[in-house]
C-alpha cells in the first residue's frame, strides 16, 4: 500500500509536468490568440549577444508562457481561483456583479496639458469650428460598483479640467456627454465585456451633440436596428477569460434615410464603397471591428446627407459613432493619430472642412501622447 | 532561472531530475554540476564566471591545505580574503562608496555593478568547505567537478538553504534515491511551490499596494494590514523556496537540513532566530560566533560577539543601513534576552511573550523592506498613528480584500496542519498517505494556473 501510494505520487508529479511540457511542444503553435485577442510571442532566434545580455532567456520564457498547453483554460482557472479568494480585480480588470470594468489609471496631467495645447493650437489655426467630445468609460459611469475606493480615479474631474481649459484658452467647443450617459446608466450603453460603448450609448451622444454642432438629429425611427450578434465577448473578457458575465450584443443602426458607405481602396488602387458595418468581423473574437473595421490612420465615410465636410480625430470610441454623423455630413474624414506620424497630408486644407470633431474616451485621452502631432499641421495648408 | 516559473517547472526540472537519477553514481556529480551550470547561466549568463572563480578559489585552497600542511592557516586566510573580496566587490561597493562620499563629502563614482544572483549563498557555502577542511572535519575534495556540483547544485544555488560541506560530504560521494525519499521530495517540493505561488504571491500583492503609497497620511489600520501582509509574504516565500530546495534535494538523493520551523510561533527573539533561516543562523554560529569565543568568555565578550554576529547577519541580507539596523535590532534584543530578560519571558503568560516576539519581528520587517531609513521610520510612525487617522474607508476596503488571503496565511503559519496530520495518525497513516497524491495533483494544477498567467511573481532575494 505504502509503496503503491509513493509510486502514484511520483507518477502524478512527473506525469503532470512531462505531459504538459510535451503537449506544449508538440501541438502546432498559433501566432495569434483569438480568445485573448493578441499576438503571441515568437520563438526567439539564438545569438551570442542576446544570450549574454539575457534577452534570449527572457524571450524564450515569453514564448514558453505563451505557447503553454491549454493556456486559456489556465487563465480561466486563475480568474476563478482569484474570485474564490475574494478578489474582484484580476489582471487589471474589475469583475463587478454583471459587467467587467477596466479601472481608470492614475492620470498624468502633463500628458493631458500637452494634448490640450495641441487642440487649442488647431482650433486657432482656421475659422473651422473645432468640437471636442471626451466620453467617460464604463469604469466611471459604474464606479459605484467598484469596492476599491483607493483605486478610483475621477474621469469627471479630468473632463471638466479639459473643458474649462479649452473654453478659456481656445475657440474649441466642448461637448458634454457625461450627464446623458450617466442618467441612462440603466440602459445598454456600454458593453459588459468590452471596453467600448455600444451603439445605443453613441446614439445618445449623437443626440446631445446636435445643439453644439448645429445639426438636426435623425430620430430613432430613421434607423432599422439589427442585432448582428448576441455572442460578443470583448477585450475585457480576453484579459480574464471569465465566463460569469453575459455575452454582449452587437447592434447595427442601419439608416433607412441615407446611404452610408465607407470608402477604401482595393489592392489595385480602385476605389471601393462598402458598408460601415462590416459583417465579416462577426466571426472574429473582437466583433467591435464590425464598426469601420480595423484601426487605421485614415478612413473616409461618405453619404448622401446634405451637410458638409467633417474631420474626425479620434480613438476607437468614434468607430460606432461616425455612422450616426453620416446622417448629417456627406464627407467624413476619420483620422486615428496613433497610426499617422504626421497628419498634415491626410488632413489637407483645414479650411475646406465645415467642422472638426475630436472624440476620445477619457481613459485614452488621459494617456494618449499622439494628439501633440496636431501641432505639425500648419496654416499654409 | 527561478523555481516558480513555467520554464523551470515543466522543462528544466523533469529533464534535470531524470538525467541525474538515471546515470550511474560515477556520472551523478558531473550531471549535477552540468545541470547547475545551465540553471545558473540561464539567469546570469555573464556572472556564471563569478560562480566558477569562487569555486576554483576554494577548491584550490582545499588541495593546497593537504599538499602544504605547514601553510594551512595562510591558505585559509588567503581564501577567505579572496572570497570576501569578491563578495564585497559586487555587493558592498556601492554602499561603501555612497557612505564614504556622504561622510567625507567626496564624489567617488559608484561603479554600480549588478549583484550576481545567489552570491551570498554560494560564497558562504564555499567558505564552509574551506573552513571545514582546515579544521579537519572534512577531507579535501580532489575532484573539481564534484566540488563544483556541491557549490552549484541547482536546488539551493539561488536562495539556499546554505548547506555546510560537512553535512553533505558523505552524500556527495555516495547517495541513493529510494522510492520513499523521492516521493517525500515530491510532496515537500509541491508544498513549497504552493507556499510561494499561492500564499506568498497573493498576500504580497496587498503589501505591494500599501508599500507604494505615501506613508505620511497612512491610516493605522492600513499600515498594520500592509506590514502583516509582508510578514506572511516573506515567510511563505522564503520557506517555500527552502522547501522546494529540500524537496528537489531529496529527489536527487540529498538530505538538506530544515530551514524554517514555524518561526511565527516563537516566544522570544532568540527562539525566533532558532526557527527562522536555520541554515544561516547555524553558519554564523559555527563559523563566527564560536570562533569569537561564543558565550564562554564572560558577559562583555558574549555581548560583543552577539552584536558582531547580528551586524553581519544584517549586512548579509543586503547592503544598506536598513539591513544594518534590522540586524542590530535583533542583536540588541537578543543581548537583552541573554542578560536575563529571557527568564522573565518564560514566566510571562505565553500570549504575552508571543506578542512581544511578533512585535519585534514585525517592526524588524518594516526596516527590512522599506527603501530607506527615513521611510522606515515614517512607516513605523504610521503604524502608531502618525498618519493622523486610525481607520478610513480605503483601509476597510483593503482589509476586506486581504481578509481571505490573510486567513489562509494565518492558518498555515500556525502549525495547525501538522497537528491535524498527527491527529489523523501521522504521516504513515492510511488517510494521510491516500491524500498525498491528491494533494500533489491539486496543488500543481492551482500553481500552474498562477504561473501560466504570470502576474505578480517577484524574486525577493536579489539583495542577498
Amino acid at each position: 500500500m505504502k509503496k503503491a501510494i509513493q509510486i502514484i505520487n511520483i507518477v502524478v508529479f512527473l506525469g503532470f509536468l512531462i505531459v504538459l511540457a510535451v503537449v506544449s511542444l508538440v501541438v502546432p503553435e498559433d501566432d495569434f490568440s483569438e480568445t485573448e485577442n493578441r499576438y503571441l510571442a515568437d520563438m526567439p532566434d539564438f545569438s551570442a549577444s542576446d544570450w549574454f545580455s539575457g534577452d534570449y532567456a527572457e524571450d524564450l520564457t515569453d514564448w514558453i508562457d505563451d505557447h503553454f498547453a491549454m493556456r486559456t483554460k489556465w487563465i480561466s482557472l486563475h480568474t476563478s481561483l482569484e474570485l474564490f479568494q475574494g478578489r474582484s480585480e484580476v489582471n487589471g480588470i474589475y469583475i463587478a456583479d454583471d459587467r467587467l470594468l477596466e479601472l481608470t489609471d492614475e492620470i498624468d496631467y502633463d500628458v493631458v496639458d500637452n494634448s490640450l495645447e495641441a487642440i487649442s493650437y488647431l482650433s486657432n489655426l482656421s475659422d473651422t469650428p473645432v468640437y471636442v467630445m471626451i466620453v467617460p468609460t464604463a469604469a466611471e459611469i459604474y464606479s459605484d460598483e467598484v469596492d476599491y475606493t483607493e483605486k478610483k480615479v475621477s474621469q469627471r474631474e479630468l473632463i471638466s479640467y479639459a473643458y474649462s481649459y479649452l473654453s478659456e484658452n481656445s475657440s474649441a467647443e466642448p461637448i458634454d456627454v457625461y450627464s446623458v450617459l450617466y442618467s441612462s446608466r440603466e440602459e445598454y450603453i456600454y458593453y459588459r465585456t468590452d471596453h467600448h460603448w455600444t451603439s445605443t450609448g453613441a446614439y445618445l451622444a449623437y443626440i446631445s451633440a446636435a445643439d453644439v454642432m448645429g445639426y438636426t438629429t435623425s430620430t430613432l425611427d430613421k434607423f432599422d436596428v439589427r442585432y448582428a450578434s448576441h455572442s460578443f465577448y470583448g477585450s475585457l473578457h480576453s484579459s480574464v477569460l471569465y465566463d460569469g458575465i453575459e455575452a454582449d450584443t452587437i447592434e447595427f443602426y442601419l439608416s433607412n434615410a441615407r446611404t452610408v458607405s465607407k470608402v477604401s481602396a482595393d489592392e489595385e488602387g480602385n476605389i471601393v464603397y462598402s458598408s460601415v458595418f462590416d459583417e465579416s468581423y462577426l466571426s472574429r473574437k473582437d466583433k467591435y471591428l464590425c464598426y469601420l473595421g480595423e484601426n487605421v490612420g485614415k478612413t473616409e465615410v461618405v453619404s448622401d446627407a446634405t451637410g458638409g465636410k467633417l474631420l474626425v480625430i479620434k480613438d476607437s470610441y468614434a468607430n460606432c459613432f461616425v455612422p450616426f454623423l453620416a446622417e448629417n455630413y456627406s464627407d467624413i474624414t476619420v483620422l486615428d493619430l496613433r497610426y499617422l506620424t504626421n497628419p498634415t497630408a491626410s488632413i489637407g486644407d483645414l479650411s475646406d472642412y465645415d467642422a472638426v470633431l475630436i472624440l476620445y474616451n477619457a481613459q485614452n485621452f488621459a494617456e494618449d501622447t499622439n494628439l501633440p502631432k496636431l501641432k505639425l499641421v500648419s496654416e499654409a495648408n | 532561472m527561478v523555481f516558480s516559473s513555467v520554464e523551470f517547472l515543466f522543462y528544466f526540472l523533469p529533464v534535470a531530475i531524470l538525467l541525474c537519477c538515471a546515470v550511474p553514481m560515477k556520472f551523478k556529480n558531473p550531471m549535477l554540476a552540468l545541470t547547475g551550470l545551465v540553471f545558473y547561466a540561464w539567469g546570469e549568463p555573464v556572472y556564471v564566471v563569478v560562480l566558477i572563480i569562487t569555486s576554483i578559489i576554494n577548491y584550490v585552497a582545499g588541495l593546497l591545505m593537504s599538499k602544504l600542511p605547514g601553510k594551512r592557516k595562510l591558505v585559509l586566510v588567503l581564501s577567505i580574503i579572496l572570497d570576501l573580496a569578491i563578495l564585497f566587490m559586487f555587493k558592498y561597493t556601492s554602499f561603501a562608496v555612497t557612505t564614504i562620499n556622504s561622510v567625507f563629502s567626496l564624489f567617488i563614482p559608484d561603479p554600480g555593478l549588478p549583484l550576481p544572483i545567489g552570491i551570498s549563498f554560494f560564497t558562504f557555502q564555499s567558505m564552509s568547505y574551506t573552513i571545514d577542511v582546515y579544521r579537519g572535519i572534512s577531507k579535501p575534495q580532489h575532484n573539481f567537478v564534484s566540488f563544483f556540483a556541491y557549490i552549484a547544485m541547482f536546488p539551493q544555488i539561488v536562495a539556499g538553504p546554505i548547506v555546510k560541506y560537512q553535512d553533505v560530504e558523505g552524500q556527495l560521494n555516495q547517495r541513493t534515491v529510494t522510492l520513499s525519499k523521492f516521493s517525500e521530495g515530491v510532496t515537500i517540493f509541491v508544498i513549497g511551490l504552493a507556499k510561494k505561488v499561492l500564499l506568498a504571491n497573493n498576500i504580497g500583492t496587498i503589501w505591494s499596494q500599501v508599500k507604494a503609497v505615501d506613508y505620511s497620511e497612512m491610516p493605522v489600520l492600513t499600515a498594520w494590514v500592509g506590514i502583516i501582509s509582508f510578514t506572511f509574504q516573506i515567510y511563505f516565500d522564503f520557506s517555500g523556496y527552502s522547501d522546494m530546495a529540500i524537496g528537489l534535494g531529496k529527489m536527487l538523493g540529498f538530505d538538506f537540513m530544515e530551514n524554517f520551523n514555524l518561526p511565527y510561533l516563537s516566544k522570544s527573539v532568540s527562539e525566533f532566530w532558532r526557527r527562522w533561516h536555520i541554515s544561516l543562523g547555524s553558519w554564523f554560529r559555527e563559523y563566527v560566533y564560536f570562533p569569537l569565543g561564543g558565550s564562554r568568555e564572560g558577559t562583555f565578550k558574549t555581548v560583543r560577539n552577539l552584536l558582531i554576529v547580528w551586524l553581519l547577519t544584517g549586512l548579509w541580507h543586503g547592503a544598506s543601513w536598513n539591513f544594518v539596523l534590522w540586524g542590530l535590532w535583533f542583536g540588541v534584543l537578543i543581548v537583552i534576552e541573554h542578560l536575563g530578560f529571557s527568564k522573565i519571558l518564560k514566566k510571562l503568560p505565553k500570549p504575552v511573550s508571543w506578542l512581544y516576539t511578533m512585535l519585534a519581528v514585525v517592526i524588524g520587517w518594516v526596516f527590512f523592506d522599506t527603501d530607506s531609513l527615513a521611510l522606515g521610520v515614517q512607516y513605523l510612525g504610521a503604524m502608531f498613528g502618525a498618519g493622523g487617522s486610525f481607520i478610513t474607508s480605503q483601509a476597510t476596503a483593503l482589509l476586506s480584500e486581504a481578509a481571505i488571503p490573510l486567513a489562509f496565511c494565518l492558518f498555515f503559519s500556525s502549525g495547525a496542519t501538522g497537528n491535524y496530520i498527527s491527529r489523523l495518525g501521522g504521516k504513515d497513516s492510511k488517510v494521510v498517505m491516500a491524500i498525498t497524491p491528491v494533494l500533489t495533483a491539486a496543488l500543481l494544477i492551482a500553481c500552474t494556473a498562477y504561473l501560466v498567467n504570470s502576474s505578480y511573481n517577484p524574486f525577493l532575494y536579489f539583495n542577498f
